[in-house]
């Protein structure tokens, strides 16, 4: 790899003095996974590296006022192994214990996974689903996006030279919410999506009636996105196994219409039955009413083999 | 360009050096300090034979700028020898039969450390976990677990001895 | 009931503590003064004439050494496992992507890439030729000579047409099975030197001494002038066999007179070095309605790619355990290994049977449907037994465990499969499925021999030089159990050298599961020539006849009057006295015959290994997941050395056949390998293994050393197919191609039931 100015500052404010006076080619290093690959194969040839691993100030988990705030350099390793995340945001606590392996969580940051962009950015579908707002800064001051704002037309994070994220932060879901994330990948670890699905979904006090529900889905857009009409069928109705159904089948049609506006549009055949099953999946884990279960047996062997 | 100069522990020793920031830390601990047990298997974190311990968590070594670890704490396999001893990871891998090219083992080994480290009592879910970010071709990865979990039993949760 | 010291026993592997604290040498880790960077042009089209390499402005680069071509080349330009096809350094056509064009030595590896960039290239491209059947037409682009095909087979037994018209039942289907890739988690690597005047390589291989042969060859050296050492290897599968970095690093030293080290990246080891044959394979079989098989037909037509490597043994090989492991009185198979530009195909654990297995366990599932039978029951009335004739017309003699491998299965089936009751969401259906295969040891109908030479040293120590490369899969501890037990010694004091050209006679390829049975043989041999002279000293001072001698625990004993004895150190110091030295030396090689060119009737294989597994998996019909659950296996290794060893082998399989079947998926568009890492060609993980139960049967080969044949490729070959069947079982579908993607099962529930 050809060289380059290495920078490794320890607060946000002599990060963004660096940026300001770095000119083209300047990078910014967080996890690693993905840049420094990226660096090897000569993707990118950067003219400055800049290192956040030491920004102290950026790594961070913590609940105020009803908020969650997340540090943009914080790993997905300790997101999901957070007692906060686990209990009140489970969906986020499961996306991120999928991603990659125990090394790569290690590394990897939200930050990162968030600018990075990927259509199959598991965390990314997770904060989606959490409604989740974006704390960009720069040195002339902090800005808000919310997640689903973040991404341009061609699918990147939209970010101004000299910017960096620094949080992630959604309002904590209250004790009527339960969540659930589940990531189809082609094996149990080192997985790339092939499809992702993230609910959240808030009871009535006392009554099995869905209040309220969000849904997201991984690797069906150039983003991961909300199916509202999914969404719809269910709000207001009883949680049982005919609504879910149906709920289900509005997730398949969602995903048949965005890939048919897609250049995978081989994947539809699919991906809209796949949808199904890991969202069928999220519901039995997380609504004890809709378990839908059958014996299995093989009799007696003579039969069988 | 200029060449950045590093400080850190390496299995347990002050050292430094100083290097051009491109190189990885994969790159650093192999040429600068000819600790070869780490390895390159695949160039992009997805095997897990250049695995390393950086304070306390397992990390893909060719994922890192050596210059990152400044300040840090490193450990490779040739730091679990303690005085000609073998650690109780890698006595329990060759008793449960975990060898077989041997090229993923050190990465094998560490991962399992950096759990064990963590978790002295790990569950069979928790061993899998810790090791899933390592590629073995050869073994099917079932006497690895056994390894690890053999040394579980004999360590009787003192990992660290 | 056999009391050994040493056989059966898992003892502690001879490499293992090396390979635990880091110590072991693997190829990149060896390390000269003054040594220089090696990088490898490679072409960037699969079809061309090669015009012009201009290397002037790369060697005029500060740090390079050399840059070479194929004018730098001394001897032959032509290397090649069996077939000699294969350029060093591209002469006259490129032939796929990836063909080597010129080679760099320079102080570093930057400086390497950079001088690579600097070298300039002319060719004229041709049209490329990718798809088996079209390279067979007369029009064809022709990747050698004026032909694409590169040899056939032919396989007769008995008279099929007749047969046919007796058949109660028949099954028709064609199977198809695509590229696999090795993926031995160390990519190829090797460094060469001149020391003490001898050109000498240490190379990452599965048969240092093929390689020595092949670089004395291209440099127009005496063998004895070029020394190959095997370096710690990290994984093979056949897939480090063929020439890798040895030529190249010959050259370089040969121009240089410096030391060379040369690494392979990933992509380019993913791009160059072998992959498993493609299929496709059409098969009819037959049966009276009794399940008795009647008829087989077959026609297999497998892609070589640019080059031949291990075509010739691969096709041979299919075509002779076509059947499977079943007794059919009538056999036709045809078939045609093919030239494409594609990735060159060669030698992956179980050379063509894999692809054959899935083929034939899939018929007698179909059949035993047709019939009204249960699949176990139409292998068991099939199965191979002694005094069974296979398709070559070999009457097999002597351990033939195919049956005792189907019991034995079928009873841990029963006790951790049949027999359960559990709830699943209704997404998932469970189902299971059985795979039988055979497969013989060493190669087919060819000599494949192997040599050992043996001391015993003044204490009772022994060194054992053994040319049999050791890749992981633990010959080196089997030698030396081998040795130990046979004279009489602790393990612990048997220590080998092995696969080192200038040290170790020639031990063969390790390849076609044989080192145990062939290797393994030369060493008892030359252990049992050392041994002879032990005895001639022990007879004396136990004034007993040698047949009544046993050397156990360092001891002489007489059978019957153990207190009459004396130890090994008395033997030696009466040995010493008289002059008389402690050595042996042993080849072995297998008893087989060819096979008749028309019929390839004869005696392939001097004994065959065979297994039955059970497979239980459990398929997501949404997702089109297939989860592999437990597997049964067992295995007739005729006796296995050391178990754990046999143990990881069957494990290591399992994980490698469930990547046959389902996750891996090898991608190669218009001659160009678009899967080139780990990111993009998947091998399943710690977090997917399922519960495996291996059962060793121990069927006692009568030539076999102790009774042993061999396992490392018979581990994998089972997998594949019992998981096809099991699949079947869960959800009715019948999946004639692998791997078995999600799509493809979403497809084939699609297909079905719409």
């Amino acid at each position: 790899m050809n060289s380059f100015q290495y920078y490794s500052p320890k607060s946000v404010r002599e990060t963004l003095n660096i940026l300001d006076r770095c000119g083209e080619n300047t990078y910014i290093l967080a996890g690693g996974t993905d840049f420094i690959v990226k660096m090897r194969k000569k993707i990118v040839e950067p003219k400055n590296v800049v290192n956040l691993k030491k920004v102290e100030e950026l790594s961070y988990i913590e609940e105020k006022d009803n908020i969650i705030k997340i540090g943009s350099m914080t790993t997905h390793s300790q997101i999901e192994q957070n007692k906060i995340i686990n209990k009140k945001a489970t969906i986020l606590a499961e996306a991120c214990r999928d991603v990659g392996s125990t090394q790569i969580r290690n590394l990897g940051t939200i930050g990162g996974n968030i600018m990075n962009s990927s259509a199959a950015a598991d965390s990314v579908a997770a904060l989606v689903a959490l409604d989740s707002s974006c704390v960009i800064v720069g040195s002339e001051g902090e800005r808000l996006v919310n997640i689903n704002d973040l991404y341009g037309k061609n699918g990147n994070a939209v970010i101004n030279k000299g910017e960096i994220l620094k949080e992630i932060f959604f309002k904590t879901p209250n004790s009527n919410i339960v969540s659930g994330f589940k990531k189809l990948g082609r094996r149990s670890a080192l997985a790339i999506v092939v499809v992702s699905i993230g609910i959240i979904i808030e009871k009535m006090p006392e009554e099995n009636i869905c209040k309220n529900i969000r849904i997201s889905l991984g690797a069906i857009s150039r983003n991961p996105c909300r199916a509202k009409a999914a969404e719809d069928i269910l709000i207001g109705k009883e949680i049982n196994v005919d609504n879910i159904e149906k709920c289900l089948d509005k997730i398949s049609e969602f995903t048949v219409s965005n890939l048919e506006k897609s250049p995978f549009r081989n994947l539809i055949s699919h991906k809209r039955y796949a949808v199904k099953g890991i969202g069928l999946e999220v519901f039995e884990r997380i609504c004890s009413e809709i378990k839908s279960v059958r014996r299995h047996n093989y009799g007696k062997s003579e039969s069988v083999l | 360009m200029g060449k950045v100069k590093v400080f850190f522990k390496l299995n347990g020793e002050d050292v430094s050096s100083e290097i051009d920031p491109s190189k990885r830390l994969l790159d650093v601990i192999r040429e600068d300090f000819g600790l070869t047990s780490v390895k390159e298997g695949c160039s992009e974190g997805e095997c897990g034979a250049c695995t390393v311990i950086l304070n306390g968590e397992a990390v893909t070594s060719c994922c890192i700028l050596g210059a990152q670890v400044d300040g840090c704490s490193v450990t490779t396999v040739e730091g679990l020898e303690k005085n000609g001893e073998l650690d109780i990871l890698q006595q329990a891998f060759l008793d449960a039969g975990a060898v077989q090219c041997g090229f993923c083992t050190p990465g094998m080994i560490l991962s399992a450390k950096a759990l064990l480290m963590k978790n002295p009592n790990p569950t069979l879910e928790e061993i899998k976990t810790a090791i899933s970010g390592n590629l073995c071709r050869c073994t099917g990865y079932k006497k690895i677990i056994d390894g690890v979990q053999l040394a579980v039993e004999r360590s009787n949760g003192d990992i660290n001895e | 009931m056999n009391d050994f010291n040493v056989i059966g026993k898992s003892v502690q592997k001879k490499d293992g503590i090396p390979k635990v604290t880091g110590k072991a040498l693997f190829a990149r880790d060896i390390k000269f003064e003054s040594m220089l960077y090696a990088k490898v042009l490679r072409s960037k089209v699969a079809h061309a004439l090669l015009k012009r390499v201009d290397t002037s402005k790369a060697e005029k680069l500060p740090g390079v050494a050399a840059v070479l071509t194929s004018k730098d080349i001394p001897g032959s330009n032509r290397i090649g496992i069996i077939m000699k096809d294969e350029p060093v350094l591209v002469d006259d056509k490129i032939r796929r992507y990836g063909d080597a064009l010129a080679v760099v030595a320079a102080e570093t590896e930057e400086i390497a890439e950079e001088a690579l960039n600097l070298i300039e290239v002319e060719y004229d491209e041709l049209p490329l030729v990718t798809n088996v059947y079209e390279a067979l037409k007369e029009d064809s682009p022709k990747v050698h000579g004026d032909t694409n095909l590169l040899t056939t087979r032919t396989l007769i037994k008995g008279d099929v047409d007749e047969a046919f018209k007796k058949c109660d039942v028949i099954v028709e289907k064609i199977y198809k099975t695509n590229y696999y890739a090795h993926m031995f988690i160390e990519p190829e690597a090797g460094v060469s030197k001149y020391e003490n005047g001898l050109l000498t390589i240490w190379a990452s291989t599965q048969n240092p001494h093929f390689d020595r042969g092949e670089v004395a060859r291209v440099l127009g050296l005496p063998q004895s002038k070029v020394r190959v050492v095997q370096a710690e290897t990290g994984g093979g599968f056949g897939g480090k066999l063929d020439i890798s970095t040895q030529c190249f690093l010959g050259l370089l030293t040969y121009h240089t007179k410096k030391p060379v080290k040369l690494a392979y990246t990933r992509e380019e080891s993913m791009e160059v070095s072998s992959k498993r044959h493609p299929h496709i394979m059409k098969y009819k079989t037959g049966a009276d309605k009794n399940g008795k098989l009647i008829a087989m037909e077959a026609e297999f037509i497998e892609d070589s790619g640019a080059y031949a490597s291990y075509a010739p043994a691969v096709i041979t090989r299919a075509v002779v355990h076509s059947t499977g492991p079943y007794e059919i009185p009538n056999v036709r198979v045809r078939a045609s290994m093919v030239y494409t530009n594609n990735p060159m195909a060669g030698a992956f654990r179980g050379f063509g049977v894999p692809q054959v297995s899935i083929a034939h366990e899939q018929q007698m599932d179909m059949l035993a449907e047709k019939l009204n039978m249960i699949p176990y029951d139409i292998r068991i009335i099939n199965a191979l037994r002694v005094g069974s004739y296979t398709c070559t017309m070999q009457k097999l003699e002597d351990s033939i465990g195919v049956v005792e491998t189907l019991e034995k299965a079928r009873e841990k089936a029963e006790e951790v499969i049949l027999n359960s009751t559990c709830e699943l969401s209704s997404r998932k259906r469970r189902g299971v499925g059985i795979g039988c295969m055979w497969y013989g040891i060493g190669n087919t109908g060819l000599p494949n021999p192997a040599s050992a030479f043996l001391e015993m040293h003044k204490d009772g120590s022994v060194t054992v030089m053994a040319g049999c490369a050791d890749i992981g899969q633990g010959s080196n501890t089997v030698m030396c159990q081998i040795v130990a037990e046979t004279l009489g010694v602790n393990y612990e004091e048997v220590n080998i050298i092995s696969a080192d050209t200038g040290s170790t006679p020639d031990g063969g390829a390790t390849s076609a599961s044989r080192q145990t049975y062939i290797s393994g043989n030369a060493c008892k041999k030359a252990a049992e020539m050392a041994k002879e002279s032990l005895m001639q000293v022990a007879e004396e001072l136990l004034n007993s006849p040698k047949e009544d001698i046993i050397l156990k625990n360092k001891r002489a004993y007489v059978k019957g009057h153990e207190d009459n004895n004396v130890s090994l150190q008395e033997i030696l110091s009466r040995c010493a006295a008289k002059g008389i030295m402690i050595v042996g030396s042993g080849y072995f090689n297998p008893n087989t015959t060819g096979l008749d060119p028309h019929t390839m009737q004869g005696v392939p294989f001097a004994t065959y290994a065979f297994a039955t597994h059970f497979i239980e998996v459990e398929v997501d019909i949404y997702t089109g997941e297939v989860k592999v659950l437990k597997v049964i296996a067992a295995h007739d290794v005729g006796k296995a050395i050391n178990r754990k060893m046999v143990e990881g082998q069957i494990e290591g399989g399992c994980l490698m056949g469930m990547g046959l079947g389902i996750l891996e998926n090898l991608q190669v568009e218009n001659a160009k390998m678009k899967t080139l890492n780990f990111s993009n060609y998947l091998i399943y993980t710690a977090k997917d293994i399922p519960e495996i139960y291996p059962i060793i049967v121990e069927s006692e080969e009568s030539t076999g050393p102790f009774g042993a044949k061999g396992v490392g490729e018979p581990a994998l070959i089972p997998v594949a197919p019992a998981i096809l069947n099991a699949v079947h079982n869960a959800i009715g579908v019948r999946f004639t191609e692998i791997p078995l993607t999600l799509e493809k099962v979403v497809e084939g529930l699609n297909n079905k039931f719409n």
